[in-house]
C-alpha cells in the first residue's frame, strides 16, 4: 500500500504517516526506504493515542508544508475568488468536527437512521428538533438508493453549533431532483420538498456524477 | 506579507482495517476538534479506490495527509 502510494506520480506527494502496532524494527525501515513520511508505533489506549493524533496533526497540519491539492482538482469553479478575511476574525475555517461518515445502500438505510439518530443525541440534538432532522435526512438517503444509483455517502459534522449532513449519490442527474411542490400522490418523489419542509434549510449541488444534498439544523442553545 | 501561507491540512485518510482502531482514532480525531476532515477506509484496495476517485468514492477530495496502518494484509 505503501509503494503504491509512493510510486503512484499522482499521489507520492502526499505526506504518508505509517501509525501502526509493529514496532519490528524491520518495519520500521522498510517504511522509511518506501518513503514513509514518519513512522509511529500505535499506542493502544485512548490517551496515548489521542497524543500521538495531536501531534501528527500538528506537526502536518500546522508546522510542516504540505504539497496542497493538485491544481487540476480542486476549488469548486466558482470562478476562484476567495472571499475577503473578515479582519475581526482569525484567519483560517471555523473548526469542523465530523460526526459521521457512512457510506450507505439500501440494505443500511435502517443502521444509518440509527447510527445518525445517536450522534445527534451526542451532539445535543434530541426531541422534535432531532426526529425532524433524521426524518429529512432519511428522506434523502431514501432518494438516493431509489434515484440516486443505489447506494451513497451521509457526512455529518458539526460546524460550531450548526449540524450539517450531507448525502451524496451517483445519480445520472435530475431524476429525483424537483424541490419545489411535490407531485400529487406520489411518495418517491417528495423526498426532497419533505426535507425542505422538515429543516427549512436545504441545499442541492448537482454534478456531472452525482447530486449532493446537504441539510442544517442548529444545535439549540446550550444549558 | 505574500499568500504563500503553509497549505493546511484539510482532508486526512485513515486506512486502518481494524475497526477497533478506526473507532479510536476517530475518537482522538474528535476529542481536539482537529479542523480536518477524517476519512476512513478500511484496506488497501478500498483506499486505492479513494485515492483514484473510483466508486463509491466519486466524490472524494484528494487528502493532504494519509495515516496508514502497515499491518494490514
Amino acid at each position: 500500500m505503501l509503494a503504491e502510494i509512493k510510486t503512484d506520480p499522482r499521489l507520492c506527494a502526499i505526506p504518508v504517516v505509517v501509525l501502526t502496532t509493529s514496532a519490528d524494527p524491520g518495519d520500521f525501515t522498510a517504511s522509511y526506504t518506501a518513503h514513509a513520511n514518519a513512522y509511529i508505533t500505535k499506542p493502544r489506549d485512548l490517551t496515548d493515542l489521542s497524543r500521538i493524533v495531536l501531534g501528527i496533526y500538528r506537526f502536518f497540519g500546522e508546522t510542516a508544508r504540505v504539497p496542497g491539492p493538485a491544481p487540476a482538482a480542486e476549488h469548486d469553479g466558482d470562478g476562484g475568488v476567495s472571499p475577503p478575511d473578515d479582519p475581526d476574525k482569525v484567519p483560517g475555517p471555523r473548526p469542523v468536527r465530523l460526526l459521521l461518515w457512512q457510506p450507505f445502500t439500501a440494505a443500511t438505510v435502517a443502521p444509518l437512521r440509527h447510527a445518525l439518530t445517536a450522534r445527534l443525541a451526542a451532539a445535543g440534538l434530541t426531541g422534535d428538533a432531532a426526529f425532524d432532522f433524521v426524518a429529512a435526512v432519511h428522506e434523502l438517503v431514501t432518494n438516493a438508493v431509489r434515484h440516486g444509483g443505489g447506494h451513497g455517502r451521509l457526512e455529518l459534522s458539526l460546524q460550531e453549533r450548526t449540524l450539517i449532513c450531507s448525502i451524496s449519490d451517483h445519480g445520472r442527474g435530475a431524476s429525483g431532483l424537483p424541490a419545489g411542490p411535490p407531485p400529487n400522490d406520489r411518495p418517491g418523489g417528495r423526498g426532497l420538498y419533505l426535507a425542505r419542509q422538515l429543516t427549512g434549510a436545504l441545499l442541492i449541488d448537482q454534478r456531472g456524477d452525482g447530486v449532493t444534498a446537504t441539510v442544517t439544523v442548529e444545535l439549540p442553545a446550550a444549558g | 506579507m505574500s499568500t504563500a501561507l503553509p497549505a493546511p491540512v484539510r482532508e486526512v485518510l485513515l486506512v486502518d482495517d481494524d475497526p477497533g482502531d478506526r473507532a479510536l482514532i476517530a475518537e482522538a480525531w474528535s476529542i481536539h476538534q482537529l479542523p480536518a476532515r477524517l476519512h476512513t477506509t478500511v484496506d488497501g484496495a478500498d483506499a486505492l479506490a479513494f485515492l483514484h476517485r473510483q466508486p463509491p468514492y466519486d466524490q472524494a477530495p484528494r487528502p493532504d495527509l494519509i495515516l496508514l496502518d502497515l499491518n494490514m494484509p
